[in-house]
């Protein structure tokens, strides 16, 4: 099961790569799941497909802060300064959920003032497989 | 003997065109010969030995160095093309100072006509005084701009400052005249004091840093809000050295954060404008 996300929507660099941390953290201790990228984090949101063929992920422009006023649709408002991503692969659905779950527990747990503000995540328009992890139902638990 | 120096005899009448007068071509011939050789005034070749009284004599860090003293504002093409070496000129330089230099070290004290240091490949012009129009730009019917080195103005700078410029480094300590940073396609000018009209008009991609201007831009740009203080530091602090003797404009920049803004979304839009509140 490839490609469970979350997007860390913070205050600044340093802010979304410490929550970034800490929640990359949390997640490696949970079985049958690992964070591909490189210390687990992904330096932009993401999304399948790009305007190049050879290339078949890019940067998400609906949550690039850089591309505020640039993107057609952006989902970010302006004091959001910088975006990263957590992507998560795992042996089964139930892990990989697991996983997500606790790496949102962590960032809840540092709070709202440590500078990540939002948590969200792609679907990309179910164009990346039959897995779907709802966060809204994962989070119900917190 | 590694300086040759040159002091201006009278100002010629015509313009002169010192195109091939450089250090390292002087450093291989002896003073005689320095001083027939031609340079062109007006239609007319006439002798360095007839412009200017030359003297040669050693310096001391070792540098291949030529000197000239008096107002050269009638003296075209200095450095053209120069590759290497240091070129000094004690009071003012007419067009095309500096013009497709590769290398060496070029510093003017007084102010510059226009086109200078236009498609400039590598090393440093320095000058303390103004510069004309099409600084750092492209010559007549030319492609590209500047496309290296680093320019420094002490004074200011006419209109169309880097126009069509793709890499390198421009310092304005003064004003800047309009369409600065017009049709850039790469590079990063920074200007300390207040800008013309219409800047960065045609902006593809590069940095523009206005120090204290607030720009009217063209309503093809667009603010964006993400967090620039890594790309900051590094830029700000990169900025300060280079600046450094031309006083502390761009020293305090590095404790104030930048407002971004991106575009010519009439071109391509990858360009951005800098600036402060």
């Amino acid at each position: 099961v490839g490609g469970g996300n979350l997007l860390l929507l913070a205050r600044d660099t340093d802010a979304a790569l410490a929550g970034a941390e800490a929640a990359v953290a949390a997640m490696r201790r949970l079985p049958d799941v690992i964070l591909p990228f490189p210390g687990g984090v992904v330096r932009s949101g993401s999304k399948v497909g790009s305007k190049y063929a050879s290339s078949p992920a890019s940067t998400n422009d609906a949550f690039c802060p850089s591309l505020i006023g640039l993107a057609a649709r952006t989902e970010l408002t302006p004091d959001v300064r910088c975006v990263l991503e957590i992507v998560i692969d795992g042996l089964t659905d139930t892990a990989v959920a697991a996983a997500m779950r606790a790496g949102v527990a962590t960032i809840i747990g540092r709070g709202a003032a440590a500078g990540v503000t939002r948590i969200s995540a792609g679907n990309y328009g179910g164009k990346l497989g039959p897995f779907h992890f709802h966060l809204h139902e994962m989070a119900a638990a917190l | 003997v590694n300086e040759v120096r040159l002091r201006l005899r009278d100002a010629p009448m015509l313009r002169v065109d010192l195109r091939g007068i450089t250090p390292l071509a002087l450093a291989r011939l002896p003073e005689d010969g320095i001083a027939r050789t031609t340079v062109w005034h007006g239609n007319e070749a006439l002798a360095l030995g007839e412009l200017f009284a030359i003297e040669r004599r050693q310096r001391g860090d070792g540098e291949t160095a030529l000197a000239f003293e008096g107002d050269l504002a009638r003296f075209d093409r200095l450095g053209w093309q120069l590759d290497g070496g240091c070129v000094q000129v004690d009071g003012n330089i007419g067009h095309y100072v500096g013009a497709e230099m590769r290398a060496g070290h070029i510093r003017i004290s007084g102010r510059a006509g226009t086109f200078a240091a236009c498609e400039m490949r590598g090393g440093e012009l320095r000058i303390d005084g103004d510069v004309g129009d099409f600084a750092a730009g492209s010559l007549p019917g030319s492609m590209d701009g500047m496309r290296g080195g680093t320019l420094l103005v002490g004074g200011n700078a006419g209109e169309r400052c880097g126009d069509r410029m793709r890499r390198g480094i421009v310092l304005i300590t003064g004003r800047v005249g309009d369409f600065v940073a017009s049709r850039m396609v790469a590079g990063t000018i920074a200007v300390a004091g207040a800008i013309g009209a219409h800047p960065a008009f045609g902006m593809r991609r590069g940095t523009l840093v206005l120090a204290s201007a607030r720009p009217l831009l063209l309503p093809t740009f667009v603010s964006t809000s993400h967090d620039l203080s890594v790309i900051w530091r590094l830029l700000a602090a990169s900025l300060a050295r280079i600046s450094a003797p031309y006083g502390p404009e761009f020293a305090l920049l590095a404790q104030r954060h930048p407002l971004r803004y991106a575009g010519d979304l009439a071109v391509e839009g990858k360009g951005e404008v800098l600036c402060f509140d």
